[in-house]
């Protein structure tokens, strides 16, 4: 999709022709009505080690106006390919953990455990053998062109490499781009 | 075009813009247009956004609710928030996205929990029991209408059986998302709103100026490189080294240098700011290129060290950077806030993320091909 193009202040003496209302008005409202939007979800199992983060892949892109994914799928990064505001949601189901003990889902900015923007991370679980639970997520954060988003999972069960399970298209992950600010 | 040129900054829109009814035989005027069509798309473009964050633990008593006090603005773009402070004020009526996410220090007993309230009441929560191998966090959201003058604040609440903190990690975001009638009220039985008059205010009158666009270009005035153990290394060329070569120098690492002053007198009272980082490379141990891996440093003075407490490192990663090219990358805005508030006062190259050669090289300092910084703003 086209960048965002900051709409030039109109003076005495400009003309009203076809090149500034395509230029002033179309092109921005063009990304305000669209805002770029990428949509993608695991269609496969995946595993969560045990007591370590565990990148999140994606292998179907739902929806990817801006380009974000750069990588091969399946990938786990998200780059930001403008400077702006975005809206991310996310969503991770774990399969019947034996027991009630730490799990996480956060997301990263740039691969980097230190740069932790949202996580919910608690004792959970532990409800039988066919019940699953589930980590949603949901934040606006503020990236630079190159920044990359990354979801993590943390399985702290101790003994038992949980599954991340391929359901109600989850693994899932939305990010938007909301503004330029 | 005929008319004054007046047009208004987003953050001068009073309530928020509301566009005319064009009339039959209406004089198209500059006015008419700033006012009824540029306003409506820079206040749907750069909606009143915050972001909050706690950076400094904060001692959370045992079984007592604690309002959070942000001490960090990573976003303002509304004036809602001055730091330290737990409250967070809307300034204008409308429909808020309101994200939290609360962190505490490792401790497995008992329960956790956090809330979003408004004017002091509860609008949303969560809880469960802390973590059993390591910190706890939790996080909640809401959609509310707001009039202006609401605060938002966040307080958790632990019973680990003794005084608890909070950590890093632990933030606050709104955003208006659309909107509303002017004369919303918080209701706090149904934590709904509800307006009395469905009719927002007009935008103010232009203003008799246009905000003006200016740039601005800073060299840089020093560069040093560090060994992986933070030290001096015992080539402090012009170059600045980032990644392992070897196990002599270990995983390198430089700072550039900047006129931290004068860009800071230069963007003071300046909005919308933007700006690019501009270097050369040198060295890369791969003809294909190297990954510079860029960051900011806080220091006044060419340290004779490196603390990783001075350095924001890898918030911007370059990839396929070859020798003798040129390259330049756009600054985040929390780096264009940082250098306007003087947070920090130039840039870094690596440590790499890993011995990676790819992330191998060396780039230009201050010397010859100085690295430069280039900001444009508006006043």
């Amino acid at each position: 999709m086209d960048g965002w193009k900051y709409p030039e202040t109109w003076k005495v003496g400009d003309k009203l022709n076809a090149e500034t209302l395509n230029g002033r008005i179309r092109d921005q409202n063009i990304v305000l009505l669209r805002r770029p939007l990428l949509v993608a979800h695991s269609s496969v199992d995946q595993s969560s080690p045990i007591n370590s983060w565990h990148p999140v892949t994606f292998n179907v892109i739902d929806t990817d106006d801006d380009g974000m994914v750069q990588e091969t799928t399946p990938t786990t990064n998200f780059y930001a390919q403008r400077p702006g505001i975005y809206q991310v949601w996310a969503n991770v189901d774990y399969r019947t953990p034996g027991g009630a003990n730490t799990y996480a889902l956060a997301l990263w900015l740039n691969g980097n455990s230190g740069l932790i923007l949202y996580r919910q991370q608690k004792r959970y679980g532990g409800f039988g053998s066919t019940i699953d639970f589930a980590h949603s997520l949901e934040g606006i954060v503020a990236l630079g062109v190159g920044d990359f988003i990354q979801l993590n999972t943390w399985n702290g069960s101790g003994v038992d490499v949980l599954t991340l399970s391929a359901l109600n298209n989850c693994p899932r992950i939305c990010i938007m781009w909301l503004g330029p600010n | 075009m005929t008319g004054t040129t007046g047009s208004q900054d987003v953050s001068d829109i009073y309530g928020y813009p509301v566009p005319d009814t064009w009339a039959a035989g209406q004089t198209i005027t500059a006015d008419a247009l700033n006012r009824n069509i540029r306003d409506s798309q820079l206040f749907l473009a750069y909606s009143p956004t915050t972001i909050v964050t706690r950076t400094a633990n904060q001692s959370i008593a045992n079984n007592t609710a604690v309002n959070i006090i942000y001490d960090t603005e990573v976003i303002d773009t509304d004036n809602m928030f001055t730091a330290p402070s737990a409250n967070v004020t809307i300034q204008r009526p409308g429909i808020y996205a309101i994200q939290h996410t609360a962190s505490f220090a490792a401790n497995a007993t008992d329960l956790r929990a956090t809330h979003i309230s408004v004017n002091g009441v509860e609008v949303a929560a969560t809880g469960g029991y802390a973590s059993t191998t390591s910190v706890t966090n939790q996080g909640c959201s809401v959609v509310l209408a707001l009039n202006a003058g609401d605060v938002i604040t966040t307080n958790v609440f632990q019973v680990s059986g003794a005084a608890l903190n909070v950590i890093a990690e632990t933030r606050l975001s709104i955003r208006l998302i659309s909107t509303a009638a002017l004369n919303l009220v918080f209701n706090p039985v149904t934590g709904g709103s509800t307006g009395s008059s469905p009719t927002p205010p007009k935008s103010k009158p232009p203003t008799t100026t246009t905000p003006t666009k200016f740039t601005a270009a800073f060299g840089a005035t020093y560069s040093r490189t560090y060994d992986g153990g933070g030290g001096t290394t015992w080539d402090d060329s012009s170059y600045a080294y980032q990644g392992k070569f070897d196990s002599n120098r270990g995983n390198t690492r430089s700072l550039i240098g900047f006129n931290f002053a004068s860009i800071e007198s230069t963007l003071a009272g300046a909005t919308r700011i933007t700006g690019t980082f501009t270097f050369k490379v040198a060295h890369a141990y791969y003809n294909s290129g190297l990954t510079a891996v860029i960051g900011s440093h806080d220091y006044a003075a060419k340290p004779s060290t490196w603390s990783s407490s001075h350095v924001y490192t890898n918030q911007i990663k370059k990839g396929s950077c070859v020798a003798g090219k040129t390259y330049t990358v756009n600054l985040t805005s929390w780096q264009c806030w940082a250098f306007q508030q003087g947070v920090i006062t130039g840039m870094a190259f690596g440590p790499g993320p890993s011995t990676s050669k790819t992330y191998y090289g060396y780039m230009y300092g201050a010397a010859s091909a100085p690295a430069s910084l280039h900001f444009t703003y508006y006043k």
